[in-house]
Order: structure tokens, then sequence, then C-alpha cells
């Protein structure tokens, strides 16, 4: 009964016409309090937020999120845009100018700003288009007022934009707010409005989070044109979906301590980082103040310069733990697997939440999180290319360096082959024939240099794959020890070494 | 056999032909007698002249590498002077003959070829004097006092010349450059004599008396008496 509903309401609205101008504006929503400020205090900061393009066949679609339609907002850009391809369109410079008045959106971006949505802006796409724009914001920024660059053929009602739908796991999303706007055309010339239209929907952030398992959900744009009953199906990939909820993120942190004022001191300690933000962050979670803590650590994950790659993944469990320890899975979970891609082998300290530690487990891609022995590792590369065949991962350069090795001492051996062959030629050489000594003796010669040279070449692969394969194993020893029960508290962890001197022999214990 | 040994086996087997075999070739020995720029020891040794037309020239090739029995492409030949009339061809291995000569010595090359490596031994070749007999008139009546030479007088002496193998010397003025020729009592002849092909002396009468005219050509010596009335 309920997924019939779900059918027949996913038709229905599908073939209404977006409105061509908003109907109210959209409140911020029991989940949306005090995003306008944090919004504006975002952009205030610096531009950020990363808009996303996908070609389809006859449609391209562009999702921006809240940040960055404020990124893309300055008129300058459009004009920027516009500009790079004045020469390659012949327009005037008045028609590059009049190019800032082009906002379609401004009505409806006004009436979605104080509510934290995604926008899904679906175009028409351009038959010949000009890649002439002065940069790619300039030409996204271009792109979300609708303007398109290029040669146009007459319009054609197949090609056009009627109405759009997004679906998650095949179920249509709710759109809070809708809205059509005509396409300005950018042709030679000329700025053309000829009828052809672009659709918004803006949805809730929420549509791209990751399910209860962490994984990334499937999204599709269904874009209907106004003769065909059938839509084109645009999935969006998932690098997108992934990358818009990350963008995300950090507001959803924010609502933490709005659900929740309570301090809470979290079980696990992380090392104060070098950066500033990050290190507001750190205090903030030290303390137990876990949405400002998440919220400003991801926030500045959003600005350059990156922080160096510890600190980021410490802020990044940090804020997963703040995330969890207000029973915010989903959010956590997403940023666990995004650690776990780049630290397979990281565990976390017994002391964090055992959720947490449940979905790094379960986020764990295969990889060796053991690690070899120095020495075996030197033994091993006798064999070239057995010291790199410590993991999958590295299979294929062990191959290639075995495969490499073996092949230049084969030619080696055969240059030498070849030599010592055309050396007895010339030692029985006893005059009259062609070629004569002196030929055969360079030939002989030749080959043996060319046999020498391989072969020093094959000794210097296998010393040089032994020589990589113990620094590699060193560095994957120093990666595991860095990434092991991360976020133990430094009270609890014990260090021991031997203590060894002139007049003493014994073992320091570092508490 | 258990897993640990058999790696160890497995690691030797593929470990020490391997190393074995890893080894820089050494620079290959030039040593080809063919090879123009080989190392090898080509030397060719023989006499340092010969006297006579007919002579035959022994030289004497030492090679190191030794030369392989039955060699096939080993040539030799001496250099061939087209406008000299020496020549000098090979006739076996290691043997020449002078063909033609004179009294006149030249260099000649007698050589051994390999490919073009080409090894040389130089021969003085010429026409020593052997047979030295000097006469006026005829031969056959070779006496020159037997007429009277007058004072300012001039008289041609013939010379018959031949090398050890009989045969007549060619370029005679070369002989006559190198002779000697003592007149015993200078005061009665004189010899003005200029070097010329037919090896001819000239005698003139100075004063009255009698003297002798010795004439010394390669360690051979002859001699005619003139009276002068």
């Amino acid at each position: 009964m309920l997924a019939s509903a779900s059918v027949a309401g996913a038709q229905t609205p599908a073939r209404e016409r977006p409105p061509a101008a908003p109907d109210s504006i959209l409140a911020p929503g029991p989940a949306g309090g005090g995003f306008l400020e944090w919004r504006t205090a975002i952009a205030a900061r610096g531009r950020t937020g990363a808009s996303y393009l996908v070609d389809g066949e006859r449609y391209q679609i562009l999702v921006l999120t809240p940040m960055a339609v404020d990124a893309l907002a300055q008129d300058s850009l459009i004009v920027k845009a516009t500009r790079g391809c004045q020469r390659a369109l012949n327009l005037s410079d008045p028609q590059v100018a009049s190019t800032d008045t082009i906002d379609p959106w401004a009505a409806f971006d006004s009436a979605a700003r104080a509510r934290p949505l995604v926008a899904i802006a679906i175009y028409p796409r351009e038959q010949r288009r000009f890649d002439c724009h002065a940069g790619v914001l300039a030409r996204f920024a271009a792109l979300s007022r609708g303007a398109l660059y290029g040669a146009f053929g007459p319009v054609r009602a197949f090609e056009q934009v009627a109405s759009a739908e997004m679906r998650r796991d095949g179920l249509v999303e709710p759109t809070p707010l809708t809205g059509r706007a005509p396409v300005t055309k950018v042709t030679r010339t000329q700025l053309v409005v000829d009828g052809s239209e672009q659709v918004r929907l803006w949805i809730d952030p929420l549509a791209f989070s990751p399910d209860a398992e962490g994984r990334v959900p499937r999204l599709e744009v269904h874009v209907y044109n106004p003769v065909d009953p059938e839509p084109d199906v645009l999935p969006l990939p998932d690098r997108l979906i992934r990358a818009v909820w990350q963008q995300m993120l950090p507001w959803h942190a924010r609502t933490l301590d709005a659900a929740d004022a309570a301090l809470a001191i979290p079980p696990v300690e992380f090392a104060a980082p070098t950066d500033s933000s990050l290190r507001v962050a750190h205090e903030a979670f030290t303390r137990g103040a876990l949405g400002l803590a998440a919220s400003e650590a991801l926030t500045r994950l959003m600005f350059q310069p990156r922080p160096p790659q510890r600190e980021i993944r410490d802020a990044m469990l940090a804020s997963a733990v703040a995330f969890s320890l207000r029973d915010r899975d989903p959010e956590a979970l997403s940023l666990i697997a995004d650690v776990m891609e780049v630290y397979p082998c990281l565990t976390l300290a017994p002391e964090a939440p055992a959720s947490l530690r449940d979905m790094a487990d379960a986020s764990r891609k295969p990889a060796r999180c053991t690690s070899i022995p120095l020495p075996v590792i030197a033994l091993r590369s006798v064999i070239p290319g057995y010291g790199q065949a410590t993991g999958p991962l590295r299979r294929r350069l062990a191959l290639t360096v075995f495969a490499s090795t073996a092949l230049t001492y084969a030619a080696a051996e055969g240059a030498r082959g070849f030599a010592r062959t055309a050396y007895r030629e010339y030692e029985a050489y006893q005059g009259g024939d062609f070629p004569n000594a002196v030929t055969r003796y360079k030939r002989a010669q030749n080959a043996r240099t060319a046999g020498n040279a391989l072969t020093v070449a094959a000794a210097g692969l296998w010393i040089g794959a032994g020589v990589e394969a113990v620094w590699n194993e060193w560095q994957h020893t120093q990666r595991l020890a860095d990434v092991r029960e991360v976020g133990r508290p430094r009270a609890r962890r014990t260090t021991m070494a031997p203590a060894i001197g002139i007049d003493h022999l014994g073992l320091r214990v570092v508490f | 056999m258990s897993g640990r040994m058999w790696r160890r086996r497995w690691l030797a087997c593929a470990l020490v032909p391997a190393c074995l075999s890893c080894h820089l070739e050494e620079p290959f020995a030039r040593d080809n007698l063919w090879d123009l720029d080989s190392d090898a020891v080509r030397t060719l040794v023989g006499p340092d002249s010969t006297f006579a037309v007919g002579d035959l020239i022994h030289v004497t090739l030492t090679t190191d590498p030794p030369l392989p029995p039955g060699a096939p492409h080993v040539q030799w030949f001496a250099n061939e002077e087209s406008l000299s009339e020496t020549k000098v061809l090979p006739v076996s291995p290691g043997v020449f003959r002078v063909l033609t000569a004179s009294a006149a010595y030249l260099p000649v090359a007698v050589s051994v070829r390999f490919d073009e490596a080409i090894v040389a031994w130089t021969v003085w070749v010429g026409q020593k004097l052997a047979t030295f007999d000097l006469y006026c008139g005829s031969v056959a009546v070779p006496a020159c006092d037997a007429a009277p030479l007058a004072a300012q007088q001039l008289r041609t002496v013939g010379s018959v010349m031949a090398d050890a193998r009989g045969v007549s010397l060619a370029h005679r003025e070369a002989l006559m450059a190198r002779a000697t020729v003592i007149v015993r009592s200078p005061g009665i002849v004189d010899v003005p004599t200029i070097a010329n092909v037919s090896g001819n002396w000239t005698v003139r009468g100075l004063s009255t008396g009698a003297s002798w005219v010795v004439i010394t050509a390669d360690g051979v010596r002859d001699s005619v008496r003139f009276v002068v009335p």
C-alpha cells in the first residue's frame, strides 16, 4: 500500500510544471534553526563549497550546496565567464557587461536561503559548447544562472527540460522547493532567450546521507521533456554524493549542541593540532562541547590550505566521536568510512564508543595490517620483487619488479651470448670475407657493452627494489604504529624501552 | 619436507645460478691477425740487401698468435716502382726473386698482407759489381798502351761490368759515381770523366811518360797503362 502510494506520488508531481516564482519563503524548519547565520558566517570566512556538474546525453545537472550557491553568487563571475568568451563569440563590451543582470534564481535563492537545502539544477545541453570561460569557477557561476555558451540549433521539444525529480534508491525525494527559469544562450554576437528553460529542485541534504551500513545511496535525477512520457535518468556519481554529504557535515555537526547542550567529556583523546582552527576545535572537544568541536573542525577542513594529514585524520575522528556520542551514527559512519579509506589499518582505542569501533571494523578495507621484520624483507629482496610482495596492493609492483629485473637480466644474458658468438666468429676469421675483422670485433664489443650495461641495470633494479622494499616496510611499520589504538587517553599510555648505560641495564617504563 | 626448508631450497635454486652468471663480461682480446687494429704481433725479417739480378730474398714471418697452417688469405707482394727498373716478385710464401735491378741500389718493400693489415720488410736491391774489365779499342784487344796517347789527346776507356750472376750492370753511372780512379803518375795523364750510362772513362794525355790508371768499384779493381810520347 505504501509502495503503490509512493509510485503514484512519484509520477504525479513530475508531470507538473514547476512554478516560475517561489510560492513562499521557506522557514528554517526544526533542524534548520541558525542555519542562515551559520551560512552567512561561512560565506564571510571565504569562498568554499564546490559545485558538481554531471553531463548527460541531452541534459546537464549542476549540484549546488548552499555554500556553493554563495560562492557562485557574485555578479562579477558571470561577467568574467562572458568576457572569456567575448572574442570567440564576437560579443561587444556592453553585451558582456549586461550579463551581470542574468540572475533568474534570485527570488528562489532568497526563499530557500534560511533552510539547509541542496540545489539540483537541470539544463539542456549545449549542442556545441564553447569552453572559452575564464576558469571553472566562472563557468559554473554562469551555468548556475542558466547562461549557456556556444552554438545552438533550433529549439527542439524533446531536448527541453519540462520537469524533474530526484529519487533515492528508487523512491522520489520530497522537494521543499522547485522552480523553473529561462535559459540565456550566449552565442555568436548575441544573447538569446528563446524559451528554453532550466529547472531547479531543492533537496534536503539528508537525501545524500549514507545508509545504515555506510553505503552511498543510489541517487538519480529523472528529467522529463515536454513530449516524451519517459524521463531521462541521470544517476549521480558516488563521489559526488559523498562530497555533497561531506560539505553539509559541518552544519549537521552544528546541530549537535542544539539538540543537547550538556557537555559530555569524550572518553578518547587526540594530540593537540598545530593548526589554529583545529586547535580551537580540539579544546572544545576536550571540554565536551562536541557540536562546536565537530563543527569547527569540519568547517576548517572546508578551507585551504589543508592542515597536515595526521591532523585531518584526528579532526575527522574527533568529529565522528562527537556524532557517535550524540547518537548520530550516519554522520559518524560517513566520517569513519572516509578515514578508514585512507587508513585501513586504523584501530580505535578501547575507550572509544563500541559502536564507533564496530563502524571502523565494518568499513575496513582489505589491507595488510601487520609488519614484517626488516631483516626478513631484506632477505626476501634477494629474489627481485619478493620484498615487494607483502600484500595485495603491492602485488602488481612485485610482479613488475620481478618481471623487469628478469627481463633485463635475460636481455643482458642474450646480449652477452650474442657478443660471445660474434667474438668466436671474429677469432675464426681468416680474411677475404665480409664483414672484415674490424667490423666483427666492433660488433662483438658493442654487444658486450650492451650486455654489461643491461647487467648493471638489472643489478640496479635488484638492489633498488630491495632498498625500496625495506624502506616501504619501515614506513608501513611507522604508519601502523601511528594508527594503532588512536584516541587512547594519554594519561593511560605506557611506553617501555630498554635502558642501557655504563653502569646499569634495565627497562625504562614511562606512564 | 617442511615449508621452510622448501622455501630455502627454492631460494637457493633461484639465487645460485643468478649469482654465478651475474658478472660483467671482460673486454675481448683483439688478436686476430687479419684485424688492422689488433694487438697481434706480426713481424717480417729478411736480408738487408741483394746484389744481383736473380737473387732470392727469403723473409721470415713471425706472428703471435701463430699463423694458422694453410691460412688462405695471406698475400705476399713487393712494391712496384713503375719508373724504376728494379723489380722484385714473390715466388712462394716468404720468397721473392729479383727480376731486374741496376747498379743504383733502391729500397724495395717486400710485404705480406692480412686483409688491410700489411707487414713489410725493406730490402736494398741493386747490382754489385763482380766482373770488371777495362779496355781500349775492343774487348778482344784491350791494351791501351799499344797506341801512344798524345798530349792533350783524349781516349775512351770502355768497361765490362757484370754482377755475381753475370748479368751486365744497368745504370752504370751509379757505379761510376762510387768508383775510385787512381792515376799512378798524375803528371802524365788525367781522367776528366763524367759518369755515364755506358760506363766509359775518358783519359787525357798531359806530358811525356807512361802511367797506370787504376779503377776500383765495389771492391773489384782493374787497370790500364797509357804511354804519352
